[in-house]
């Protein structure tokens, strides 16, 4: 019986309609992210590589056989070759050096490195430093850059102007880095 | 908000500056969930970008439905060279009939000359 009710659907993702589209995705997002996450600890990687997967399926949805399995196996399927690729892309790049401060002295410039990030020790240093930061300032940098809100989203959650967030955010942001700076000492 | 105290400019420092701190906020975050507003934004464009893959496909099928087989492309073709021969044919008879009328002037102007000559040699 749940075959039976499967297969219409597994038509309707193969066609490209909307709704199917949504459940499928909706329901496979978190999992592909954990998926990503169990492999490298980086939920930037994380949600890049799942944004790669569900747009890889869109652009190929022509080869998605409905009668060879479910959209969620065709999905999983992308997704590991998304790893495959993203290790082979490692094994060509030249290890981090031990020091994970010289990197963060350069975030202004230089895009921080994978492994810098999937490193326990970084995640330390950036609860660390975020402690240090006002209530507001913590609020702020995690709703925009955890959650992903937009400034008009975060000025309506914490009752205030668009143009008071984006100062807010701008402090935030130099109080961060500052408080990311004296690690290199440490 | 002094940029250059800072140390900070509005170019592309500033931006990269922003994905690194993007990324390591991000690490804060413990669960091996996305954020609500990530899978939001995934989910609509990855439909806008199904949207447009169906219209594009739509674009193509038709254009493939203007594509005929051989007997009316034979048939275009024939119709073209009859309309071609028929413009062709009516330039040379048009010629023709401007070149008749021509002859007619020159055969009438002939004709007068003679007469006069023959009349002027009469009087001589």
């Amino acid at each position: 019986m749940p075959d039976e009710l499967e297969k219409p659907s597994r038509a309707g993702f193969a066609r490209g309609e909307a709704d199917v589209w949504r459940e499928v995705v909706s329901r496979q997002i978190p999992m592909l992210f954990n998926m990503f996450m169990k492999c490298w600890p980086n939920p930037a990687l994380a949600e890049e590589l799942a944004q790669r997967s569900i747009f890889d399926a869109v652009r190929g949805l022509d080869s998605y056989d409905p009668s060879k399995g479910s959209p969620e196996e065709w999905l999983i399927g992308i997704a590991r070759n998304n790893i495959r690729l993203e290790i082979r892309k490692r094994a060509s790049r030249p290890s981090i050096n031990g020091d994970i401060n010289r990197y963060l002295q350069m975030i202004d410039t230089e895009p921080l490195p994978d492994e810098v990030l999937e490193r326990e020790e970084t995640a330390e240093i950036v609860r660390s430093a975020m402690s240090k930061l006002k209530s507001k300032e913590q609020a702020v940098l995690r709703a925009r850059f955890a959650e992903n809100l937009r400034i008009d989203e975060i000025a309506g959650r914490m009752g205030t102007t668009e143009k008071a967030v984006h100062n807010l955010l701008y402090r935030a942001k130099i109080s961060l880095r500052r408080e990311l700076k004296p690690m290199k000492s440490s | 908000m002094n940029l250059k105290n800072d140390n900070l400019s509005f170019d592309d420092s500033a931006t990269q500056l922003d994905k690194n701190i993007s990324r390591l906020v991000k690490l804060e975050n413990e669960s091996n969930k996305p954020s609500t507003a990530f899978t939001r934004s995934l989910i609509d464009n990855a439909l806008y970008e199904l949207k447009q893959a169906e219209i594009h496909r739509k674009d193509k099928e038709k254009s493939i439905t203007l594509k005929v087989s051989w007997w009316e492309k034979a048939m275009g073709w024939a119709a073209m060279f009859a309309a071609a021969c028929g413009t062709g044919l009516t330039f040379v008879v048009s010629a023709f009939l401007t070149v008749n009328a021509f002859l007619t002037v020159i055969a009438t102007i002939t004709t007068f000359a003679n007469w006069l000559t023959f009349l002027g040699g009469l009087v001589l």
